[in-house]
């Protein structure tokens, strides 16, 4: 393994190392995919419903292809997934359930009375550091994902955290610049293990104590499942680089 | 960082790898389909990387926080990416004269509040209880929703009952934010809701104040302090309660004050003080009374400025206890119920004379007093001493002074019994009223704690008579220093602009007893003869209509809006259990979860901070100061302006729907149409008034000694001093706060009260009749079985219940709510430091951590408030234990006597928060109750 050069003396090496990075388009692409899928997957309904205008009750419903994509991202991704559970348990919602799931949704992650049942978001769990906030804030300035201003003040939302990992694997496709992609793939590597897996055990404990809706029960589980095997995946892929 | 936007875009990136069936939108951000080639401006290697990166703001804010603490400390507010990160104090205050300067201003609360406006106990999103009440299940629902169901409810039990069955509770928090106080009291003016005045409802209101001067504002700046010579510090604590301003009393102790504080406890102000002087809880007015004694005794008294400015030299008939008055010499004086003119003694002639300006009629509130005459006495020189015979009309009568009786009444408090009585040396007493009497000016620095006495009215009372016989009151430096607000004109002004005045005020106190049945919890903790006796007097001051009450219809829907009402009433878990209990439906709207929203049928989000627009205006430092909208209010919280605008609308709306018609209310003999389809017009003046910008800028245009600038120029500087505030004492007619008192010293002019002066002899019949004439000491209400005084304060780690869970505050502490214990009673019960006590009597009980201290007496507790029921076993907090909401001094609702009688935010019955008593023991599991 090589080591890593200090910062600003030796991109052009770096630069070496990563030709030929077995990180395939393909790869990048189904990873950014799966991550902005379960970003749209885990996020409000109610946001969903003001964006688009709806005067109706906001409604919580997996998208009519979710299967079709599972079943693509289960073949595209490079690592062991399985998303069979997830999509059998989408498949039993109806359009009936839509609206249960939006107030089930809100009643376990957006109200109550000492804050909601379980917290999706990073500065609202117990025994997260109060720094973690600006250190999410700086990885969001370092790569330029900014926020829009209805969302700003909630940067460590679980749906804006998995959207900016979905940011920069899709920056990493994009990438020309070995070195510009080293450091996007090696931020994605810190940031999901300082920020989300450093935090979601604690969702899904939560979800398990207050949720026996299987799709959500579900959702949460594969993701954090998923999110695992990126981390792992990451971690081997970025060692044979560099 | 650079993106670069030419290359594939997201979506023909996601087309092209055949996963384009769903959304590809990039929801949370604003970089959109632009995004495509990121390059870091350096190499990312590390996360330590990030860190090298300088973190700067995009922008700072001026602002404060909107809460009761009296503080208005002028902050600077730091904001990247649509966050605010931290808070420093604006240190750009400067001095009244040749004291110390104001600033910097701000505690740790206030610098913790970037944090803790973040916090997982933020109400984000309109929510409607889905359980049961308290049970804590809530769905989210929208604005439209929210208040299209609270309107139609509003409607139906406006038609049904009267909007006086719906009651809009605020509390200090909305007072003190100006133009959302002026928004919610406009909104209730238009409805007819009912609002119960929270002053006197937290136990705070100074009846004893007002009592004496016909005030109850008498507060100056805190730089007045550096100005004392002696400061007496008196139920209050400012080195934890005032962080900001406590620095005037030390700095005032370098230059020569004597600062002495006077508590049962050993507080973090007495040991920064010259001296400290520990009473027994609750024997405070037999202490200042000795003290009285005292300076009578060595003759320790201004004589002039007792002539003049107080009631002292008027006469009274020995056999009645009344005063003499003119109805006493004159038929037709009876005839022509001219029961206001008061009588001298005059040295000079050696006969009788009316004392200057009695008699005169009563202006209307809050105008020139001049037209009442004046108190100069020319060539009159009032006796102080005396017994006389007069005729009357009724044959001949014996007459003495006021000052003869008060030394009647101070021999009945000599140092010596009063020692018993407190636990402090005779000589100790001798010593301090020497010090205080020596002092020109002396100065009593007090806090509320003393209205939530039973008989704090007349410890206030006893305060102002130490400082008269000192000649202290209203001079630079003197006096009582208690409180003072802005003048409301600006405020009012809006509230009734174009729609008039008919708005329901009400004192909280007795909206609670009678909504709450606080007469059962006397009667089960007190008894029946206490209790009937109480009431019978409560009764017949509503009767006479000297206090109002809207409570016939029942009380249906409650709203409330900057507070935490049910945790601040003094037994609030009775009145959640039985005033909650009557409600059809609660709204609470709020900034933070609490135990008033948990207990609601709806929670509306409401903005924090830095999150709004508005003025504050607190007269212990002379400025006026911003709140400005640093960020946009998180999740769906609006202001509470906006709030109100979204109800009215909703209101005018369904009303519009429903068909509703106008209809007639009555509110205290006068009758307006409510017409509801116009709730929105008449609310935003026709449209004249969109946003509470144009409300704070309506105050500033019409609010006396505020400097007439733009929202938007105060904004930019965050603090502006007020006019007329050169001296460190509010003196002057140009100045936005009260000054009657100085200027009756100073001009001569008349007080508001009946006998004209400072007026420490009440001869009302109900006064004579508790002997309260004259202040004097009375005897703790203890609760058989249960021997320890409950004490109370304001805490240094929260505004109320405000801050009060933040993580930081707690671990400044002890992590959970604790109470201070004296070591032997502690011994004596099997208890430690740290262990859970169960405090209890016959009202209830609650779980606490057991603070062992050896800074309090034998014989009492001690416990900071504020802390919310949420944080407690049960639910229950230390209000489970407060047994005396349903004390209501018969005194205190006295009317049909000058200047007695219901006075908004002046004169109404306190809610009692102490004289109660009660025992703990080692907890050892579930609480029983």
């Amino acid at each position: 393994m090589t080591t890593v050069p200090p910062v600003g003396t030796a991109g052009e090496a770096v630069e070496e190392t990563v030709q030929g990075c077995f990180r395939s388009q393909e790869a990048t692409t189904a990873r950014s995919v799966a991550y902005a899928l379960f970003s749209q997957l885990v996020a409000s309904p109610h946001e969903s419903a003001h964006d688009s205008g709806a005067v109706s009750e906001p409604v919580l419903l997996p998208p009519e292809d979710l299967s079709q994509t599972l079943n693509r991202l289960e073949e595209a991704l490079p690592f062991d997934s399985s998303f069979c559970e997830l999509a059998a348990a989408a498949a039993e919602v109806t359009a009936a359930d839509g609206e249960r799931l939006a107030k089930l949704y809100s009643s376990l992650f957006e109200v109550g009375s000492e804050g909601p049942p379980v917290a999706l978001r990073e500065g609202w769990v117990e025994g997260v550091e109060s720094s973690a906030r600006e250190e999410i804030v700086r990885f969001y300035d370092f790569f330029g994902y900014e926020l829009a201003p209805e969302s700003s003040w909630a940067p460590d939302h679980l749906a804006v955290e998995l959207e900016f990992m979905h940011f920069l694997t899709f920056a990493e496709q994009q990438a020309e610049d070995g070195g510009v992609a080293l450091s996007i793939q090696l931020a994605q590597l810190d940031f999901l293990e300082r920020h989300p897996l450093k935090w979601l055990p604690r969702v899904l404990i939560g979800i398990r104590a207050n949720c026996d809706d299987a799709y959500l029960g579900r959702l949460f589980e594969t993701l954090g499942v998923f999110l695992h095997h990126d981390h792992s995946w990451q971690s081997r892929s970025l060692e044979r680089e560099i | 960082m650079t993106v670069d936007s030419k290359r594939v875009s997201r979506r023909s990136f996601l087309r092209g790898s055949g996963f384009a069936g769903f959304g590809l939108m990039l929801r949370f951000s604003s970089i959109g389909e632009a995004a495509a080639r990121v390059a870091p401006a350096r190499p990312y290697r590390r996360f330590e990387d990030l860190y090298r990166n300088k973190w700067t703001w995009d922008r700072v804010a001026r602002g404060t926080h909107g809460t009761n603490c009296a503080g208005t400390c002028a902050f600077n507010v730091y904001i990247k990416n649509g966050i605010v990160w931290r808070e420093e104090q604006q240190a750009e205050y400067e001095a009244s004269g040749d004291a110390p300067d104001y600033g910097p201003r701000g505690c740790q609360k206030g610098l913790r509040h970037a944090k803790w406006m973040y916090g997982k106990q933020r109400v984000l999103y309109p929510m409607k209880r889905v359980g049961e009440r308290g049970e804590g299940k809530w769905e989210r629902i929208t604005w439209e929703q929210a208040t299209s169901e609270i309107a139609d409810k509003v409607i139906d039990y406006s038609l049904e009952y009267g909007p006086e069955s719906i009651s809009y509770g605020s509390g200090t928090q909305m007072s003190v934010k100006l133009a959302s106080f002026a928004g919610m009291a406009r909104l209730a003016n238009i409805t007819g809701f009912t609002v119960p005045e929270f002053y006197s409802g937290v136990g705070d209101l100074p009846t004893g104040v007002y009592l004496t001067l016909g005030t109850a504002y008498t507060g100056d700046t805190m730089a007045a302090i550096y100005k004392a010579k002696c400061v007496l510090i008196w139920m209050a604590n400012p080195a934890v309660t005032r962080i900001p301003d406590a620095h005037f009393f030390w700095e005032a102790r370098y230059n020569g004050t004597k600062v002495i504080s006077i508590s049962p406890e050993f507080t973090p102000t007495a040991m920064h003080s010259s001296l400290w002087v520990n009473p027994k809880p609750g024997t405070d007015i037999a202490l200042a009374m000795a003290m009285i004694h005292t300076m009578l005794e060595e003759g320790a008294y201004d004589s002039d400025y007792l002539r003049e400015q107080t009631d002292l030299p008027f006469l009274v008939r020995t056999d009645t206890g009344e005063y003499l008055r003119e109805t006493d010499l004159s038929l037709a004086a009876t005839l022509a119920v001219r029961d206001n003119v008061f009588y001298f003694w005059d040295e000079a002639t050696n006969e009788l004379v009316q004392a200057p300006a009695t008699g005169a009629s009563e202006p209307p509130l809050g105008r020139d007093r001049r037209r009442m005459g004046t108190l100069e006495l020319g060539e009159i020189r009032p006796a102080l001493e005396g017994v006389w015979g007069i005729e009357t009309r009724h044959g001949p009568v014996e007459v003495t002074t006021v000052f003869e009786l008060l030394k009647l009444r101070a021999a009945k408090h000599s140092p010596e019994r009063v020692s018993k009585i407190t636990g402090v040396e005779a000589s100790v007493i001798r010593r301090i009223a020497g010090e205080f009497s020596r002092a020109q000016p002396a100065m009593i620095y007090t806090g509320y704690a003393a209205c939530k006495f039973l008989h704090g009215d007349m410890l206030q009372r006893a305060m102002l008579l130490m400082l008269a016989l000192n000649g202290s009151t209203g001079k630079e430096g003197g006096g009582l220093q208690i409180a003072n607000a802005p003048k409301v004109r600006g405020v009012m002004g809006f509230v009734f602009a174009d729609v008039g005045p008919a708005l329901r005020l009400v004192s909280g106190t007795t909206w609670d007893y009678e909504h709450g049945e606080m007469k059962e919890l006397t009667e089960k903790i007190y008894g029946k003869d206490l209790a009937d006796e109480y009431d019978s007097y409560y009764q017949e001051s509503i009767r006479e209509k000297w206090f109002p009450s809207f409570g016939e219809k029942g009380w249906k829907m409650g709203i409330f809006a900057g507070n935490n009402g049910a945790n601040w009433r003094a037994s609030a878990n009775r009145w959640r259990e039985v005033g909650f209990g009557k409600l059809e439906t609660i709204v609470a709207m709020v900034p933070d979860m609490g135990v008033t929203a948990t207990y609601a049928d709806y929670v509306l989000p409401i903005a924090h901070h830095y999150e709004r627009a508005d003025m504050m205006l607190q007269s212990r430092v002379p400025y006026v100061q911003v709140l400005d909208v640093a960020v946009p209010p998180l999740g769906e919280s609006v202001d509470d302006w906006t709030a109100n605008y979204r109800l009215a609308e909703a209101i005018s709306r369904r009303a519009k729907e429903r068909g509703i018609r106008s209809f007639r209310d009555d509110v205290e003999g006068r009758t307006v149409r409510r017409d509801f389809t116009k709730c929105l017009d008449l609310y935003t003046m026709g449209g004249r008034i969109e946003n509470v910008k144009d409300v704070v800028q309506f105050i500033i245009n019409t609010t006396p000694g505020v400097p007439k600038v733009t929202f938007e120029e105060l904004a930019a500087k965050g603090i502006l001093r007020v006019e007329d505030s050169a001296n460190t004492t509010w003196d002057g007619e140009g100045s936005p706060y009260h000054s009657e008192v100085t200027r009756s010293v100073r001009e001569k002019r008349p007080y508001e009260t009946l006998a004209r002066r400072q007026q420490y002899y009440i001869d009302h019949e109900w006064f004579l009749h508790f002997d309260e004439a004259l202040p004097g000491h009375k005897e703790w209400l203890e609760i058989e079985g249960f021997p320890l005084r409950f004490i109370m304060g304001h805490a240094r780690h929260g505004i109320h219940s405000m801050w009060r869970d933040d993580s930081l505050m707690l671990s400044l502490q002890r992590g959970e709510p604790d109470i201070y214990v004296n070591p032997d009673d502690a011994a004596r019960r099997g208890v430690s430091d740290g262990k859970p006590i169960r405090v209890f009597n016959t009202a209830g009980e609650f779980v606490a951590q057991a603070h062992v201290s050896a800074g309090i007496q034998p014989g009492m507790v001690f416990m900071y408030h504020g802390w919310d029921p949420m944080m407690f076993e049960n639910r229950q907090n230390f209000s489970a234990v407060i047994s005396t909401a349903g004390l209501i001094k018969p005194t205190s609702m006295a009317g049909d006597y000058g200047h007695l009688g219901y006075r908004v935010l002046q004169f109404a019955p306190n809610q009692t928060y102490r004289d109660f008593t009660c025992e703990f023991e080692l907890w050892k599991g579930a609480a029983s109750g």
